[in-house]
């Protein structure tokens, strides 16, 4: 993608466009790397918030909510930690059952976004947006 | 039926002067200018490009400066609005989030504050999370331009932010 700014002359209002150099191109992108990692390291919800998050936008249906809030992890999410190493899977299970927080570079988080298809951007603004709740 | 009083007194240097119920007339050529007020110094329309720039300012007469954010929206989730480099917005938090608020700036130091929150139609969506911020700019009466951008990659594809000068 390309950058430019749109310089208005505070004095004429005549506005002109400058293209970014490739200097600043690169240290855009090199910065926004550096923020996301950042700011995704920093993400966490709680039980609740994910637990209403994902039935809210529909990545998991009520039924299967409810069925997580009382221990019983959705068949996608049993799935995935079936094909953990077995000495990991306990762990993970008990991670993902009782968890107080969720972090959003969780292991467990990345892996199951990925599987439902859901780019790190769609699971960035999920956890914005359900840590208000 | 009112009835001015005209009189006349001796001044100063002597000399008489009229009044008019005991005050002295001043002529409005006469009153010195007030310096004090704000300034409209420019509008950015922020529907495109990573940088919004307002450029050709003489903010040696002002003391602070003042930003409307109106309705101010960039094309990536996440990011928040910069002025001189400095955060001083929420993070929008989906495409459809849009950003209003003030920023304040003394024009002494480049120091001030700002409250940038996402305020969205309907109002359900609204967040004030992350829209305070204290700010130290470069920003200063000997400043000739104010930059506004995105603290990483993205354009602005939305709104519009207001510029005063306040003496």
């Amino acid at each position: 993608m390309a950058y430019f700014e749109v310089i208005v002359d505070a004095t004429t209002g005549e506005q002109t466009v400058r293209d970014y150099t490739q200097e600043e191109t690169d240290a855009l992108l090199a910065e926004t790397a550096a923020t996301e990692v950042a700011i995704r390291a920093g993400m966490r919800l709680t039980f609740a918030q994910l637990m209403i998050g994902l039935v809210t936008e529909g990545w998991i249906s009520q039924v299967e909510g409810e069925g997580w809030l009382v221990g019983t992890l959705p068949a996608p999410v049993s799935a995935l930690i079936g094909t953990l190493p077995a000495e990991q899977q306990f762990a993970a299970k008990a991670r993902a059952t009782r968890p107080s927080e969720v972090a959003r570079l969780d292991p467990l988080v990345v892996a199951l976004g990925a599987a439902q298809q859901k780019t790190p951007e769609e699971v960035d603004a999920f956890f914005r947006k359900y840590a208000e709740v | 039926m009112s009835i001015a009083r005209v009189n006349s007194i001796v001044d100063s240097a002597g000399g008489n002067t009229a009044t008019i119920n005991g005050k002295l007339p001043i002529a409005a050529a006469d009153v010195p200018a007030l310096s004090t007020g704000m300034t409209l110094l420019g509008t950015l329309t922020t529907t495109s490009g990573a940088a919004q720039t307002l450029s050709g300012l003489d903010l040696t007469g002002y003391k602070a400066l003042w930003a409307a954010v109106e309705g101010v929206s960039f094309d990536t989730t996440g990011r928040k609005l910069r002025i001189d480099g400095v955060a001083c917005s929420a993070a929008l938090g989906a495409a459809t989030d849009t950003l209003y608020g003030l920023i304040q700036l003394s024009l002494l130091s480049g120091t001030g504050t700002s409250y940038v929150p996402i305020i969205n139609t309907p109002s359900t969506s609204n967040s004030s999370a992350g829209a305070g911020y204290a700010l130290r700019t470069g920003i200063t009466q000997a400043s000739t331009s104010v930059a506004f951008t995105l603290d990483g990659a993205g354009n602005f594809d939305a709104g519009s932010i207001v510029v005063y000068g306040v003496k």
